[in-house]
């Protein structure tokens, strides 16, 4: 198994559109949820737009490092040796790794209302020390992030069943879209066709927590 | 039978009430108007306190609360925050 996406090349460009696109949805929500903070001075909303916001720095970084690779890589790598280009690539992995999983144990957190700050630290100390102890930190932390959101989309499942409205449904859809995209992404360390094929998954879930976004803020 | 007050709905109805009298309530008025038990109402007006959505005023004889601009503020955008927390689960 391969310690990096296989990406095509003609997808790579897009890729950090797409990738732009998740960041700015992210930081939308985090920026709502926070003002919410500000207004009910609601835990759950802080920590929910912390969550939101962490997601939002792990694409950036994720994009800033596709677009060092595609516009910047001859003037940059031209001056490192392949050890240095693979390492650099590693340090980003990780970071985005670890900002991400950051985002989704604070979410999970969150939207699992668990009030104890212990189970808090504890979860998220145990995700950080598997990625960073992994030796392939990519295909752990894809398989963790699998995990994380199996429960969180779990828990939007229970709350459509109790509620059974349009909101909740919109919510559910987007989180069981993003499980999916996660679970393909662990074959795109194979296949490339998968890297396609998660973004666009991924991009149709975030679509769907913009529209549930923007509905909350019109009315 | 009424759906259970979330407790969002709750902190609304106090400040409402409160709002509703100039912004100024004694107690007995808000556990006559928002509908609960003395100790629920204590809990929930210490938390707004802590919020500072409404101040006490202890000077007089007896106690009386008086809403604040944040308390004002949640009122306002209560639509906003409820939709907001009823969309994403975190009622």
């Amino acid at each position: 198994m391969s310690y990096y996406y296989l990406v095509p090349p003609s997808f790579f460009a897009i890729s950090i559109v797409i990738e732009v696109f998740f960041a700015l949805i992210a930081l939308s929500v985090a920026f709502v949820s926070l003002k919410i903070y500000k207004l009910s001075k609601q835990r759950e909303t802080r920590l929910f737009g912390i969550s939101f916001l962490l997601i939002s720095v792990s694409y950036i970084v994720w994009a800033i490092m596709h677009f060092f690779v595609l516009f910047r890589a001859e003037e940059i790598f031209a001056r490192l040796s392949i050890e240095n280009i693979s390492l650099l690539g590693k340090i980003a992995i990780t970071i985005h790794a670890l900002i991400f999983v950051s985002g989704l144990i604070t979410l999970a957190y969150t939207t699992l209302k668990i009030k104890n700050s212990k189970v808090y630290y504890m979860m998220l100390g145990l995700s950080l020390i598997v990625i960073a102890a992994s030796l392939n930190k990519l295909i752990t932390f894809r398989i963790l992030s699998v995990f994380i959101l199996s429960f969180i989309t779990y828990n939007y499942f229970g709350e459509y069943l109790r509620n059974k409205n349009k909101k909740t449904l919109i919510i559910f859809i987007s989180f069981f879209l993003l499980l999916i995209s996660n679970t393909d992404f662990i074959f795109s360390l194979k296949y490339y066709q998968a890297y396609i094929v998660g973004h666009i998954i991924e991009f149709i879930a975030y679509l769907f927590i913009l529209a549930s976004l923007i509905h909350t803020i019109r009315r | 039978m009424n759906k259970k007050r979330s407790k969002l709905e709750i902190i609304r109805d106090i400040l409402e009430v409160i709002n509703s009298k100039n912004g100024r309530i004694k107690p007995t008025h808000i556990l006559y108007k928002s509908n609960l038990s003395y100790t629920m109402m204590e809990e929930y007006l210490n938390e707004l306190i802590t919020k500072e959505f409404i101040t006490i005023d202890t000077s007089n004889k007896s106690k009386t609360y008086s809403i604040t601009e944040k308390g004002a503020d949640y009122l306002s955008q209560y639509k906003l925050i409820s939709e907001f927390t009823d969309s994403f689960g975190l009622g």
